[in-house]
């Protein structure tokens, strides 16, 4: 990482700084300018429509993991976030003067008490002094520093002033502009650069000479109808890592979409090689865990009361009988052009050793529960015996099975929802420790 | 950013802990961004509660704020757990709030304990969930796996 992104990250600046200062109301002032998420200045600050503004990452983040908006849990989308420029101009201007005020605010007493002329114009704000006040101070004293005066300058019901600095009053808008550009003021209908203009202008964010090719915003995927192929191709032609399992790649597809969408929202959108870099610190803070730490069709199974783990618990024999039904058909196939006949002679026990797929059949026969349609329909046909022994085995598996079922059917029951897999949970053997 | 987007707003939080926290509500450890202990007090004279101190352990993941906080009691020598109809006995708490479909990324630490300090603050009844025996004995996942089911909106 670079250096200022790491300064800025140790700056852990909060509004409650304010109260140990003589300035507390300032507090109220900094928290506003906030996001509640991050509890950080905003960034790029986005307005819902539900009027919560907060940083663009942060909303968009939110949005993607549960659609409302955190503040009054109603229900948004990143499609109706509004960018809110009055908001960063706001902060912008803040962070800027904050050190100066913060500096201010922590001078002993005694200088903050007595007026000096280092003093700015937010400090002479924050100790609430009215505008009157400080006309009367200037009129009685010209000669005060320049600072002062500027803070004037901007009050056009001045009728008395004149400044002395070459400006002169345009006839027509009443404005002070220099003498040697009266004429151009004039010429230009008075929409000339008024002497305060140029400040703002430098703070300002529609300012016509920002020709930044602003870049394209992307959709968000509709998972369950894209492809593992295709989210892959979708991943490298954004020239983004296509490893791990499936779940990884969606987290990955969607943090790279927050990211962007964020950006594009910016003033001053950072180049695609940054957020790169930012998607790579992402993916090795959380981006990793995702395989790990839950399931993560999560929010549509939590809704269907649904235990994914316990499911594959239950049903992990009959998926393994099923792959190992496969394979044996698969090397059956090959091996025999007549295949019911010769499983049948198989079945019944007659030695074969020259093909080993069906000795497998018999050797797993016995130990599985469960058989496949195809399977069973054979050893109907061939002797009783193997079936026999399938019958031997199986009452013991679904009796326990069956009890199993009524346990947790009497938990059901039993116990108030919220534990009602707690029966399930015992029985797993994939548990991750407390 | 990104990497210390959870540490950095944790940070923040501390600080703010470290400065001022609301009556009957302390901090006992936080040394690192994963794990805080916070000590609260029932401030009310609830019988239930009085006089007693109960201690909360919060776990953070590395989405904090986007996910909730894993909140529960912790059972010490001179901390016990609060006797509510939706607090295990083993500490886990019941409480929308601290679920995914409750929790917003607007809330913090302190919330969360102000929030837990009223709920025992209304409580009138001296029980247990009901099954929390079973549960207790049975349980191995961890709060935020667990599929609670909101009904009581009394509490």
């Amino acid at each position: 990482m670079n250096k200022p992104t790491k300064d800025e990250a140790f700056d852990i600046s909060d509004s409650t700084d304010w109260l140990k200062t003589p300035l507390p109301l300032l507090s109220s002032v900094d928290s506003a300018l906030r996001c509640q998420v991050c509890k950080d200045f905003y960034t790029t600050p986005m307005i819902t429509s539900c009027a919560h503004t907060f940083c663009s990452l942060c909303i968009r983040r939110c949005l993607n993991n549960d659609g409302r908006c955190p503040a009054c849990r109603a229900q948004d989308q990143e499609l109706k976030l509004r960018f809110n420029g009055a908001m960063e101009n706001l902060v912008e201007a803040f962070k800027r003067a904050r050190p100066e005020v913060w500096e201010f605010a922590n001078k002993p007493v005694e200088v903050v008490r007595a007026p000096s002329p280092k003093r700015s114009r937010e400090m002479e704000e924050g100790e609430d002094e009215s505008p009157r006040k400080l006309r009367r101070t200037r009129s009685s004293g010209r000669n005060k520093p320049k600072e002062r005066t500027m803070v004037v300058d901007s009050a056009e019901d001045d009728d008395d002033y004149v400044p002395e600095d070459g400006f002169v009053q345009c006839p027509v808008c009443q404005k002070f502009v220099k003498e040697d550009k009266i004429n151009t003021h004039l010429d230009r209908n008075c929409e000339d650069e008024s002497p305060t203009k140029p400040r703002s202008k430098a703070t300002s964010f529609d300012a016509p000479d920002k020709p930044i090719p602003r870049p394209e915003r992307l959709p968000q995927l509709h998972y369950s109808m894209v492809k593992d192929n295709i989210l892959r191709k979708k991943l490298a032609d954004l020239g983004l890592s296509t490893g791990g399992p499936r779940q990884q790649l969606e987290k990955r597809y969607t943090e790279w979409v927050t990211l962007w969408n964020a950006n594009c929202d910016a003033t001053k959108p950072k180049g695609k090689g940054e957020l790169k870099r930012e998607l790579d610190i992402w993916e090795r803070t959380q981006g990793s865990r995702v395989g790990i730490s839950k399931q993560d069709s999560g929010a549509q199974i939590r809704e269907k009361d649904f235990d994914g783990q316990a499911w594959s618990a239950m049903h992990g024999d009959t998926f393994r009988q099923l792959i190992a039904n496969a394979r044996k058909k698969a090397a059956v196939k090959p091996t025999t052009p007549t295949e019911s006949g010769s499983d049948m002679v198989d079945l019944t026990g007659s030695p074969c050793p020259m093909k080993p797929a069906p000795t497998e059949a018999l050797v797993e026969g016995p130990e599985e529960p469960f058989e496949t349609p195809g399977d069973t329909d054979m050893t109907i046909d061939a002797d009783p015996p193997p079936q026999q022994s399938r019958v031997e085995e199986s009452p013991t598996k679904q009796s326990l099975q069956r009890k199993f079922f009524e346990e947790s059917a009497e938990d059901c029951s039993e116990l108030p929802p919220s534990s009602q897999y707690s029966g399930i949970a015992s029985d797993m053997t994939t548990i991750r420790p407390i | 950013m990104a990497a210390n987007f959870a540490s950095k707003r944790l940070s923040k939080e501390l600080n703010k802990i470290n400065g001022q926290l609301p009556p009957g509500i302390s901090l006992v450890k936080a040394e690192d961004f994963q794990e805080w202990l916070l000590d609260i007090k029932v401030l009310d004279s609830n019988p239930i509660y009085l006089n007693q101190t109960y201690r909360l352990k919060f776990k953070f993941s590395p989405s904090y704020p986007i996910e909730p906080p894993e909140v529960t009691f912790l059972l010490c020598p001179d901390r016990p757990i609060p006797m509510h109809p939706h607090i295990y006995s083993n500490g886990i708490i019941c409480l929308d709030l601290l679920g995914q479909q409750g929790w917003s990324p607007v809330q913090n630490v302190e919330s969360i304990c102000m929030s837990l300090q009223s709920m025992l603050t209304g409580n009138t009844k001296n029980e247990r969930p009901e099954g929390d025996q079973q549960f207790v004995a049975n349980n191995r996942r961890r709060p935020r796996d667990i599929d609670f089911y909101y009904h009581d909106n009394t509490v």
